[in-house]
């Protein structure tokens, strides 16, 4: 089938691989302790307001500065590989997959701003930013669930068909 | 919409599997299509109707609520 925005089924792999390697690093922060040489990285920001994930950089345009840059190697790393698993072909995508898509695009949607108007009026303080910005990866990981287990479930359905 | 694409397969001896390769879409589609789970556009139901040799008004009807 012919589509638009999609990539083709190939880099579903890539994406994967992208993905477990964002959650494999933040895990490995967590318990094993900081990696070195991500911490003292040398970096042209463009604008920084000074204060971000504990670093400490002079605020301004366009400084040259050391910067500890795990946390943004593991956005960076869940956002390609998240959006390569989710939009990636798969082996045999045709309308019937399409529509399974969209309805699970638009689930994962629904589901994901739910999410935020609960944390809007239910949690307060520093623990909201932590919300929003996991807020971020969620609608592309509630999309990837949501979508794998229709799709898992289509393909257990005609198991027992003939 | 409705469609007979099950009776049709039967009498041209097709599986679900054969009938998708055919059509060129998967066998999870042929399988919505005949639970009318899913209803196909345009260009799946000419495909399917040319397979089976029919007008496309022989394999797939309107219902009321339509």
């Amino acid at each position: 089938m012919k589509t638009r925005f999609l990539f083709p089924h190939r880099y579903k792999k890539i994406g994967w691989v992208l993905l477990v390697a964002s959650i494999a690093l933040i895990i490995w922060t967590s318990i094993v302790g900081d990696i070195n040489f991500l911490q003292n990285v040398k970096i042209l920001m463009i604008y920084n307001s000074g204060y971000q994930f504990g670093n400490h950089a002079e605020e301004g345009f366009f400084k040259l500065v050391n910067y500890d840059i795990t946390f943004s190697l593991v956005y960076i790393l869940f956002i390609a590989g998240g959006l390569l698993v989710a939009f990636s072909k798969v082996k045999n995508e045709d309308e019937y997959i399409a529509k399974i898509r969209f309805e699970s695009l638009l689930w994962a949607m629904y589901i994901n701003f739910i999410f935020l108007i609960l944390a809007i009026v239910c949690i307060w303080g520093l623990t909201f930013l932590t919300i929003i910005a996991c807020n971020i990866f969620l609608i592309i990981l509630l999309f990837i669930i949501r979508f794998h287990i229709l799709l898992f479930k289509l393909k257990k359905s005609i198991k027992h068909e003939k | 919409m409705k469609n007979n694409i099950k009776v049709e397969r039967a009498i041209k001896n097709l599986t679900q599997e054969e009938l998708s390769k055919l059509a060129g879409v998967s066998r999870q589609t042929i399988n919505a299509m005949e639970l009318n789970k899913y209803v196909p556009s345009t260009v799946l139901s000419l495909k399917i109707a040319r397979i089976f040799g029919k007008h496309i008004e022989e394999i797939f009807f309107l219902e009321k609520d339509d």
